[in-house]
């Protein structure tokens, strides 16, 4: 053993021959010899020391054997073996030395033929753990804590605890936690000293204040460590759809709001929709249904952060108009992952008659009906005239077949179903005489009749 | 007891062939762009726009008279052009007769009133106040609706010389406009008020009413104040209903 390293500390020169061995820092390269100094670390520290292997020959060289030996270290991946390195070029790998106690350390670093000595000292010092599900984990200096995503406005711990490991009193001197959003024990009187083998255990807490990544440093006598999370938007409120009237047909101008099942914890936008299936396959859209302003059949809304409902353009409510097409509204809102709708269903109803005008001339009158049929289907008209004295007059009721008329407007109107109709009559006698009619409109769903309209 | 026939009702079958779009008017969009709107009460659909650089319009339902820079446009019912004037610059009021025909027009630029007369406008008078509003009484009157501090006033005309006839005052009043038939709208404060005679039929507002402007003989575009919504309201003795038009972007 003796010689073994006798022979080892004398002939370096010759058996670094095959390849050059160098320790890389950052960017610069150091040079090796018989014997390497990685330096100082606590004791509760790992260091990682880079070495690069270097080829200076013109033709390849085969790396047959990496190994180190000696306690403390240990190379955490190794290449793979063997392997050959290109004329002039290189190859890096990484011995880590990591302590479990204060003291002198050295171990013996083999590349193929080629050993080195490598010396490394662990001083005295506390040691910091992070407790997670019942496990710990020794923290090294400069090593990333990561907090997770959590929402902006909620909070998650992190415990740690810190260690004596020495066979002396240590003084705990420093123990701080700086960074947006993290927030560390509150120790008024330090020093403070810690038994050997006596541990401490403390709280970090990580609590975004703003969407992204953050980043906080807990510092512990000196030796810095890393904290990390990621600041998420807070989930945001269910919506709810709310209509006036509640439950609305053909021909109407609905109110609706968005109401949010909790107040919103962060602004948000969303987006309310109308989809229309008509009740009949095929019937033509409607041009009437959507919302009024802006005209269309989507709309975006803006949730302010503390609101309890939805604002479209600043109102607390935005206005729809139903449409004469029997069928189905479905309103869509979404905000954030949540897709809530609501669904009116407009079912099929008689006809309905919005406004009467009734002209006379000498010869005849002029009836001028508006109103819709959201069937499309009205099949008959029924005219009933009366005169000043509310008798009826000759020849009573007036039947009208009037499914082929209505058929040929309705197959080419993309207004939904209302209609403008335009009746004459042609009067022989007194025209004065006549002052009101009843009307009657016959569709699919029923028959509706209009009494007395008087002119 | 049914009377002897007065109705001739052979024709009434062939009389149907007349169902078509019910067609509310012609309205000036945010844009000033002029559309036309079809549809009925709480249900109106709205058109492709038929001209741009609208300054003022105005409705019968049967005619349409549009002021833009510096012209008189009438539109037929279906929005073609019928015929066109030279006009001042600026806004302007327009009034139809009982029939839905062109009337009287009134610029602001100029304060002159005309009347509408053997295809011409001839000028009657001028009326130095804010006019609001104007309409035929009869073949030989006019009616128009001028600011005046406070409220508003009435003014009777005589066409013929342009002769004011009567003055009668709305210290109440803050804006109104009269149809062809008459009837008069009025808003006081939050509340729109029609008057027919003696017969006053009342709608309570959201907010005060700001202008209006007919969109047809039955319906009035009303604007009213903080709400960028372009309303319309059904003029209909006994009954007025307020509605929300479309606001349809640029």
């Amino acid at each position: 053993m003796r010689r073994w390293l006798a022979s080892l500390l004398l002939a370096p020169a010759c058996l670094l021959a095959q390849f050059q061995i160098v320790l890389v820092s950052g960017d610069t390269e150091r040079p090796t010899g018989a014997v390497v100094d990685l330096g100082a670390i606590d004791a509760g520290d790992l260091l990682d020391a880079r070495f690069r292997l270097r080829n200076p020959q013109a033709a390849g060289a085969v790396l047959d054997s990496v190994a180190v030996a000696g306690a403390g270290f240990s190379i955490p991946v190794p290449p793979p073996l063997p392997v050959t390195i290109a004329a002039r070029g290189a190859l890096d790998f990484v011995v880590r030395f990591e302590p479990r106690a204060p003291g002198a350390f050295s171990a013996v670093l083999t590349v193929n033929r080629t050993s080195l000595i490598l010396r490394a000292i662990a001083t005295a010092g506390l040691m910091l753990w992070l407790e997670e599900g019942g496990q710990r984990v020794k923290l090294a200096a400069e090593s990333t804590v990561d907090f997770g995503s959590v929402e902006v406005g909620a909070a998650t711990t992190r415990r740690f605890s810190i260690q004596n490991p020495a066979q002396t009193r240590l003084a705990l001197t420093e123990l701080t936690v700086t960074g947006e959003g993290f927030r560390g024990p509150d120790v008024p009187h330090l020093p403070v000293g810690l038994e050997p083998g006596a541990s401490q255990v403390f709280e970090v807490v990580f609590s975004p204040l703003r969407v992204g990544a953050a980043g906080g440093l807990l510092k512990l006598n000196g030796r810095s460590f890393r904290l990390s999370g990621q600041g998420l938007n807070p989930a945001l409120p269910k919506p709810e759809i709310l209509l006036d009237p509640p439950a609305p047909r053909s021909g109407q101008q609905v109110k609706v709001k968005v109401r949010l099942t909790r107040p919103a914890a962060s602004a948000a936008t969303g987006e309310l929709s109308i989809r229309f299936e008509p009740a009949t396959p095929g019937v033509p859209d409607d041009a009437a249904i959507g919302f009024l302003a802006p005209a269309g059949r989507v709309v975006s809304f803006s949730v302010e952060r503390g609101a309890e409902e939805a604002l479209f353009a600043g109102r607390s409510e935005t206005v729809m108009q139903t449409g004469t097409t029997a069928g189905r509204l479905v309103l869509t809102a979404r905000l954030g992952s949540h897709v809530e709708q609501a669904t009116i269903v407009l079912a099929a109803q008689p006809p309905v008659v919005d406004a009467v005008r009734v002209v006379r001339s000498r010869t005849a009158l002029e009836l001028n009906l508006v109103g819709f049929d959201n069937t499309r289907s009205i099949s008959e008209l029924n005219f009933t005239f009366f005169d000043r004295d509310g008798r009826v007059l000759e020849p009573g009721a007036i039947k009208v077949e009037a499914s082929s008329e209505f058929s040929r407007y309705f197959a080419g109107s993309t207004l939904g179903g209302v209609f403008a109709l335009r009746a004459i009559f042609p009067v022989s006698g007194d025209v004065n005489v006549v002052s009101a009619v009843d009307i009657e409109l016959t569709n699919a769903a029923g028959r509706t009749r209009i009494n007395r309209v008087s002119f | 007891m049914r009377r002897s026939a007065v109705l001739l009702i052979v024709a009434a079958a062939a009389a149907l062939g007349q169902v078509k779009p019910p067609r509310i008017g012609f309205f000036q969009d945010a844009q000033n762009r002029l559309r036309p709107l079809w549809g009925l009460a709480a249900n109106f659909i709205v058109g492709e726009p038929l001209t741009e650089g609208v300054i003022s319009a105005a409705c019968s339902g049967q005619w349409t008279l549009v002021k833009r820079q510096a012209e008189v446009l009438l539109l037929d019912e279906e929005g073609q052009l019928a015929a066109r004037w030279e006009a001042p610059a600026g806004s302007a009021r327009f009034a139809f007769d009982a029939l839905g025909y062109p009337a009287l027009a009134f610029f602001d630029t100029t304060h002159l009133l005309y009347r509408f007369r053997s295809q011409q406008w001839q000028p009657v008078m001028a009326i130095e106040e804010e006019l609001l509003s104007l309409a035929l009484l009869d073949a030989d009157h006019a009616a128009a609706i001028v600011r005046s501090a406070p409220g508003l006033k009435l003014l009777r005309i005589l066409l013929d010389g342009g002769q004011l006839e009567s003055v009668l005052e709305w210290p109440r009043a803050e804006t109104a406009l009269m149809t062809a038939e008459g009837w008069l709208l009025v808003a006081q404060g939050e509340e729109l008020v029609l008057l027919r005679g003696e017969v006053a039929t009342r709608l309570r507002l959201p907010a005060p009413a700001e202008t209006f402007y007919q969109l047809s003989r039955d319906w009035v575009a009303i604007r009213l104040e903080g709400d960028s919504v372009l309303r319309a309201v059904r003029l209909r003795p006994g009954e007025l209903s307020l509605d929300c038009l479309a606001e349809v972007e640029p």
